[in-house]
């Protein structure tokens, strides 16, 4: 009696699936299959900072909106930084915010470090279903030494499945259900499975767009007001290709976090499709979690996808912070 | 008979139930094979429904031109096309070259800058302010360029041109270095693997 998961897919061939004298062994690996799906899915986050180059003599701190899955799974979270001159450790804290509060997932002062070569660190834990932003500090344990923050990448990675029905609705199935030689394959059996595999699609969103820079706003790479344009026009502050293959004008939920130095709030930070006459999607600086959605336009296909612009803009004499913009897909929408 | 990854490609948009439960939750019909084949195919489509994320961010500055990421492809993706974004810097100097080193095309770099090996793909110089396209498949789609495209056929580091991945029957990781780009996308566009091999 075990919740089997398979650390790969296994396939049935086609005769397999075919004859109908074979017994249950072949739905027992389409039923491990959804417990794959549940346990090895897609990425949560995928986050490239666009920072200061070679920090000294202070962290850097960087902070975003996520859409974990309800279940509250386990995620591998594997951070590359740079270390610049100097042989001190680097020092990381990860923290998830649920509760109304900051949660430490993580934080070490132990990370060896040779000068001059870039560092990937791996550490799993546990996001909350109802966590809604992710924050991560980097340091040196010698503060003149410098450092450069790349990249974190969230995916879930869940050990094991236990019985019962989950937030998100899954249901793992027992082996001894159908374990018995010759067994007959029951409808219930595929039922569950096939709405197995529908509830991990409609529970993990997807990471489709990211631009973060650091929360602290004297530390920020980029400020719209800084560019040559005017108050109030948009300056694009990061553009890239989201690829989405076979999808049609899908939609993304977004979300941002931004703020002010002073003055209106109202819409400063957007996101919209390039070279396409959709929506933009607007948000307000004021230091909370913005949300909104993009309908996108996109031909389907195998090289289905689109280029994403986020853009900043700033009201007269004021200054936008824009910490990060986010987006996430969920097929079906 | 072969089982195709692109067999199982399909377009989710308005096409999800909204309730799963509104298909095959009857004890009754009783099983039949078609109904084990659909549950099969089903297992595959999700598998295989990952998209890529559009990364914005800077490698431009002097002090930082490499960055490192991990991404996470769908099973038996063996390859595939980079899309980096090209930008100038504030004095409108122009874009230089783009360098990518993976883990599975080849070994990743040791130092605090990328730099160019047998295994690196390089896109060449592009001019300012440009969404260039880097094909990483160079054989295989050369002229499909969405966007400005330069692309260099005789790149000064040859060797292995393509961004390949794991393949196999799981989601793989994958680590990319590149140096010189303001945002960076991916598309696994091969599906045609034969699953049962």
């Amino acid at each position: 009696m075990a919740f089997t998961v398979p650390t790969t897919m296994s396939v049935l061939k086609m005769q397999q699936l075919l004859q109908t004298d074979q017994g249950a062994e072949r739905l027992q690996t389409i039923i491990e299959n959804a417990h794959h799906l549940y346990c090895y899915g897609p990425a949560h986050s995928v986050v490239v900072y666009t920072t200061e180059a070679k920090i000294t003599n202070r962290t850097a701190r960087y902070e975003w909106p996520i859409l974990p899955s309800a279940d509250g799974l386990d995620y591998v979270f594997r951070h590359h930084c740079r270390a610049g001159t100097g042989g001190s450790n680097l020092e990381l804290t990860v923290e998830e915010y649920s509760g109304g509060a900051w949660n430490t997932l993580e934080t070490t002062t132990g990370i060896a470090a040779t000068a001059n070569t870039p560092v990937t660190y791996t550490h799993t834990d546990t996001i909350p279903g109802g966590s809604t932003k992710l924050r991560v500090t980097w340091g040196r344990s010698t503060a003149a030494h410098e450092f450069t923050p790349n990249s974190l990448t969230v995916y879930p990675l869940v050990a094991s499945l236990s019985a019962g029905k989950t937030s998100a609705g899954f249901i793992p199935q027992d082996d001894g259900l159908i374990g018995a030689a010759g067994c007959p394959v029951h409808t219930e059996f595929f039922n569950r499975a096939y709405r197995n595999a529908l509830y991990v699609l409609q529970d993990r969103y997807q990471p489709s767009l990211s631009f973060v820079q650091e929360d602290a706003s004297a530390n920020m790479l980029y400020e719209p007001s800084g560019a040559s344009l005017g108050a109030s026009e948009w300056v694009r502050m990061g553009a890239a290709w989201l690829s989405m293959p076979y999808q049609r004008d899908a939609t993304l939920d977004l979300r941002a976090l931004a703020s002010v130095n002073g003055g209106s709030t109202s819409g400063l930070v957007g996101v919209r499709q390039a070279g396409a006459d959709g929506g933009l999607a607007t948000f307000d600086a004021d230091g909370a979690i913005g949300t909104g959605t993009l309908k996108l336009v996109m031909p389907g296909g195998p090289n289905s996808g689109c280029i994403l612009e986020v853009l900043g803009t700033h009201t007269s004499g004021q200054e936008t912070y824009v910490h990060a913009v986010n987006g996430y897909w969920k097929p079906g929408t | 008979m072969a089982k195709l990854t692109s067999q199982f490609a399909r377009e989710w948009t308005g096409k999800v139930p909204a309730d799963p439960g509104d298909y095959l939750t009857q004890a009754t019909p009783a099983a039949r094979f078609e109904y084990l084949l659909g549950v099969d195919a089903l297992m595959w489509q999700v598998a295989l429904t990952m998209c890529q994320p559009a990364l914005c961010f800077d490698g431009r500055q002097a002090a930082a031109d490499t960055v490192r990421f991990s991404l996470v492809f769908p099973p038996a993706s063996v390859n595939a096309v980079a899309y980096v974004t090209s930008w100038g810097d504030l004095s409108g100097a122009i874009q230089g070259d783009i360098d990518i080193d993976t883990t599975s095309s080849g070994s990743l770099g040791t130092s605090y800058s990328l730099t160019a090996d047998a295994d690196t793909i390089r896109i060449p110089a592009e001019t300012f302010g440009t969404s260039t396209y880097g094909d990483l498949t160079a054989a295989k789609q050369r002229s499909v360029a969405p966007g400005g495209t330069n692309i260099d056929n005789a790149p000064s580091a040859v060797g292995n041109r393509q961004l390949e991945l794991a393949g196999g029957k799981v989601r793989s990781v994958e680590d990319i270095e590149i140096k010189g780009c303001g945002g960076f996308g991916v598309c696994v566009t091969v599906r045609t693997e034969d699953l049962e091999t």
